[in-house]
């Protein structure tokens, strides 16, 4: 064989070898996901549309007459009303900067029930409650372990998915803010050893039905536990990610240690909410039965029976310039969502018996 | 000389093909994170550090580390 064939082989091996590992590469969305979406017909209109120059963090709460964001400002609050000429107010949490400061108070989160503020220190750990005008100061310190997820079940009264220093993971409790009683889950949870950041989520509280919900980022499960704990029922989202699509590791840098992504955290569940027994999912994965286009220009949400894990069918709205929600409620019939400059609230008319096959 | 041309050849070709998948993953990936105005959201590859300074700002509230030196410290966006 001459010289010149053996290049031409090296060369198509080559070739062929690049295609390989490009055809069968794990990337999201370049295969079909293997499931396909129903949608409601008319669900879904837009109602009231607000735009603004802060940088929009989280939804805290939310009344009849308003809704409560969090933005980039340390401490401040926007009041939004829901009647579009009342226009926004700007609320500074009482006693933020003290407190801030004396305790130190690392990735804070916040939570509004009228006209009590919650404050959320997961490192410290802590929990501060104030009320709007100031007449209110009260603050928990729990027991060592950071916490990064919270739902309130009833005054006073929330769920925390908090780190067992034992476990190296952080598993669910129930900490009553006026006894200081801490009770701690058992069996919910599967333990990796991690800190808990490839079995990260979102936790939901579904005053419905009384049951929390906890959705996973990178993978397709949903658990279902009472407030007292105990584990009631494993759901899935639509999709067929049965398998974590993130994988961590200890990583040192600078002689600091910490467990993190080693791979691209690939996440599944992006954001979500519950209500009256509803799941409303926002996934990353495209259906088979959608076009890149549609997919990409829409936002879409699953909605899922949290009796017994059926999904109904889905909504969608439009992704003004391609950008989706960070951040979704659902309240009073109504789906608010925030977006890194505005919120938008849309009226939902479901019929979860109807929808376009 | 020929040896030598060949190994030129395949490097140059290993490139362009490195090239060209690194591309197309780009355009195809989808970023929860920072989705693009108007554009194909894409991903980022890199260290875990790179990943970790680019992932860990910006709006979603994801856990992105958990420090276990000197004190345990939750590391999560915002």
């Amino acid at each position: 064989m001459k010289s010149y064939q053996y290049l031409l082989i090296i060369v198509l091996s080559a070739f062929v070898i690049i295609l390989v590992v490009f055809h069968f590469g794990d990337i999201p969305n370049r295969h079909n996901n293997g499931f396909v979406r129903n949608y409601f017909p008319s669900a879904i209109s837009k109602v009231q549309e607000a735009g603004f120059q802060d940088v929009l963090y989280d939804i805290v709460g939310s009344t009849a007459r308003c809704i409560y964001v969090t933005t980039a400002t340390p401490g401040e609050i926007l009041e939004v009303s829901r009647n579009q000429h009342d226009g926004t107010k700007r609320i500074k949490i009482p006693f933020f900067a003290r407190f801030y400061d004396s305790l130190q108070l690392g990735s804070l989160a916040v939570k509004i029930d009228s006209p009590y503020v919650y404050l959320f220190a997961e490192n410290k750990p802590a929990i501060a409650k104030t009320t709007f005008d100031s007449t209110l100061f009260e603050v928990r310190i729990l027991p060592p372990g950071p916490f990064t997820r919270e739902a309130m079940v009833s005054n006073d009264c929330f769920i925390l998915r908090k780190i067992e220093p034992r476990l190296t993971d952080q598993v669910f409790v129930r900490y009553d803010l006026n006894t200081g009683l801490l009770k701690k889950e058992d069996g919910i949870s599967q333990i990796y050893g991690d800190g808990g950041v490839v079995s990260d989520g979102q936790l939901h509280f579904d005053a419905a039905t009384g049951k929390l919900y906890y959705i996973y980022f990178y993978k397709n499960s949903i658990l279902s536990f009472d407030t007292s704990l105990h584990f009631l029922a494993r759901y899935s989202s639509i999709d067929t990610t049965s398998s974590f699509h993130i994988s961590t590791a200890i990583v040192n840098n600078s002689g600091t240690a910490a467990y993190t992504n080693v791979t691209p955290a690939n996440m599944i569940n992006r954001v979500n909410d519950v209500h009256n027994g509803l799941l409303f999912n926002m996934s990353t994965l495209k259906a088979d039965n959608e076009t890149d286009d549609f997919f990409s220009d829409h936002s879409i949400l699953d909605i899922i029976d949290l009796k017994n894990g059926r999904y109904l069918g889905s909504i969608y709205f439009p992704a003004p310039n391609g950008s989706k929600p960070s951040k979704i409620m659902i309240a009073e019939n109504k789906l608010i969502a925030l977006y890194t400059h505005s919120l938008i609230i849309y009226d939902l008319h479901l019929h979860p018996d109807r929808q376009d096959q | 000389m020929k040896k030598s041309i060949s190994v030129v050849a395949i490097a140059a070709l290993l490139a362009v093909g490195t090239a060209f998948t690194t591309k197309s993953q780009t355009g195809g990936w989808w970023n929860v994170y920072n989705p693009i105005a108007g554009k194909t959201p894409g991903i980022y590859f890199g260290t875990a550090d790179q990943i970790k300074g680019i992932w860990c700002p910006g709006d979603n509230n994801v856990i992105c580390a958990y420090l276990i030196s000197n004190t345990s410290v939750v590391i999560k966006k915002p």
